[in-house]
């Protein structure tokens, strides 16, 4: 301790860096990502799935051993553009009706998940009955698992989907939301018994309050669960929707870039809907200590 | 418009009592009031589908009995390659993900460049659409299960690492810094010791989680000799027993797996203020 007191000295900077060179500095590696993908699927490269026979050849016949990648395998952006193009009608109306499965399964298994995670937190004498049940037997259980048996149980396509994501949002609020009450701090609670406050209020103007951020969260996170959700279903058996799309065009056609072009859909989608429920959330949470984030990394120095 | 009183009225008072009362109820109450629902999921299960329900539709406990014993030698094999496919996934994502993670909360420098892009363009991404690429990159075996799993792992482990490590209390950081610590040693004996008990709790959503891609890549043909790839068989038999039975023994991997993460960590965080949970149910007087 005494030896690393020689170490300079750790003060917080003096000011923050500047915006616009933050979002450069951000932007760095996704554009050399697309770079890299560019140069990738030009005519004739360097294939690195075949790097080792390459090197092999060059040292024994001192070929140049540049190759093409297959297309199939990482098709390039002007064909994924193209696909676009191509797809765009057939896209537009699949995406509609991924999209509406999601809002529904979110709305229904999030409402129906937070009510019951509320209540859970509220009475010892159910969270007794159930709670081990749903923490032990339940949430480890994979869920994708039951798709086939789904096709079986529900024969409308949306139905399945739709009581798949809701289960799906269902479990991991109800999880989130129990966990959130429990960890509300005591403080809050002890000052709100002290001033004599009962116990459904407090829960209703103390630990509701407290939890909204976990909660905004936990929904956060179950945005992005729900389309994982929704795409491994679409994926293993359906007739329509964006999943149905791409697995259908590997399958059928190999045909990658318009399945590149479906994937980044899903990631433009999963994006944007995360920012939203972020943009949301910082208005919702200003107040919370979890807003002043980057504290450590600043009082570390760096 | 409601005036606040002061003095509790008699039915306040009443409601007042609010004593922490020990929680802990002797294990074998607890354990049988946990195991009401399940018995009752169990014989509401029974009951239906030796009434009302059709067993080609939702197969009943016995018939599902039966087809484990119909292909119980082909289960512990497969069981096997899931397993190890799973693990696999799990050990190379994790450790690379956690030492990502560490690099990022240790260098705001590395941050700058790669968390947005990891934080709003990879995380938000569902793994589960490149299945059909990494089936198409990797070729069906063992490797697309293992490799989307890793990379599950690695995005997961990463951005956990650094959230934990973002909220390391304050007041450790100053205690430290006031006892003339380095960076790197308040990095190594007090921000790596304090994200620990959040890492171990994480642990169980990644297993849940390797559990899920596993089966989903399966299910969508990455195997050709995994649980997944039985109950596709089992699917092309239109033996919903069958399938329903290697359903189960994905929940029963995935919950053994689970109950072995909350005993580590159970184990391991027995320090951390966590804990004491319960507390506010138990402030609140029930």
């Amino acid at each position: 301790m005494f030896r690393s007191s020689r170490r300079r000295t750790i003060r917080p900077p003096a000011r923050p860096p500047k915006q616009s060179l933050l979002i450069a500095q951000a932007a760095v590696v996704p554009v050399i990502l697309a770079i890299v993908w560019f140069v990738l699927t030009r005519e004739t490269r360097l294939d690195p799935m075949s790097l080792p026979q390459s090197l092999r050849l060059f040292f024994t016949t001192g070929s140049s051993g540049l190759t093409r990648i297959d297309p199939v395998y990482l098709p390039p952006p002007e064909s994924v553009y193209n696909s676009a193009i191509e797809l765009s009608d057939v896209l537009l109306g699949a995406l509609w009706i991924s999209m509406r499965i999601v809002l529904m399964g979110l709305a229904i298994g999030g409402v129906a998940g937070i009510a019951t995670g509320l209540i859970l937190g509220y009475s010892p004498t159910i969270r007794r009955y159930f709670e081990a049940t749903l923490d032990n037997l339940v949430r480890p259980v994979p869920f994708i698992a039951f798709i086939y048996l789904f096709i079986l149980w529900f024969r409308v396509e949306a139905v399945r989907l739709v009581v798949l994501v809701a289960i799906g949002i269902f479990l991991l609020l109800s999880l989130t939301t129990l966990e959130a009450v429990r960890n509300v701090p005591q403080i809050y609670v002890k000052a709100a018994l002290t001033a004599g406050a009962e116990r459904f209020r407090i829960y209703r103007t103390v630990v509701i309050p407290a939890i909204t951020p976990h909660l905004i969260a936990s929904v956060r996170l179950g945005a992005a669960y729900a389309w994982g959700l929704l795409v491994a279903a679409e994926l293993a058996g359906s007739q329509q929707g964006l999943g149905y799309i791409l697995i259908s065009r590997v399958n059928y056609y190999l045909d990658t870039s318009s399945a590149v072009l479906i994937v980044f859909i899903f990631c433009s989608l999963a994006v944007v809907f995360d920012q939203t429920v972020r943009f949301a959330a910082g208005r919702l949470t200003r107040w919370s200590p979890r807003a002043r984030r980057g504290m450590v990394g600043h009082m570390l120095g760096n | 418009m409601r005036r606040p009183r002061i003095l509790p009225s008699g039915r306040e008072r009443r409601g007042v009592q609010l004593q922490i009362q020990p929680v802990t109820a002797r294990p074998g109450r607890r354990l049988a009031e946990a195991s009401v629902v399940p018995l009752i999921s169990l014989v509401v299960w029974y009951a239906l589908t030796r009434s009302i329900l059709d067993p080609a539709i939702l197969p009943g406990p016995d018939r599902v009995l039966d087809s484990l014993l119909e292909i119980i030698d082909l289960i512990p094999a497969a069981t096997w390659v899931s397993l190890r496919m799973v693990l696999l996934g799990m050990a190379v994502g994790s450790v690379t993900g956690l030492a990502t993670g560490i690099v990022f909360g240790y260098s705001s420098f590395i941050r700058r460049f790669f968390e947005a892009t990891l934080d709003n363009l990879v995380r938000p991404v569902p793994l589960f659409a490149l299945i059909p690429f990494f089936i198409l990159w990797f070729g069906v075996g063992y490797a697309p299960q293992v490799s989307l799993v890793a990379l599950a792992m690695f995005l997961l482990w990463t951005l956990v690492t650094l959230e934990a490590i973002r909220n390391v209390p304050h007041i450790y950081i100053q205690a430290a810094l006031t006892t003339g610590a380095s960076r790197f040693h308040i990095y190594r004996t007090v921000v790596v010791p304090a994200i620990t008990p959040h890492l171990v709790g994480s642990l169980r959503l990644a297993a849940a989680s390797a559990w899920g891609l596993d089966a989903a890549v399966e299910l969508i043909g990455g195997s050709r000799t995994g649980l997944g790839f039985i109950l596709l068989v089992r699917n092309q038999y239109l033996d919903p027993a069958g399938m329903m039975m290697i359903v189960f023994v994905f929940c029963t991997m995935a919950i053994i797996f689970d109950q072995t993460v909350r005993f580590i960590a159970a184990k391991v965080t027995r320090w951390s203020p966590r804990t004491d949970r319960g507390l506010v149910g138990s402030m609140l007087g029930n």
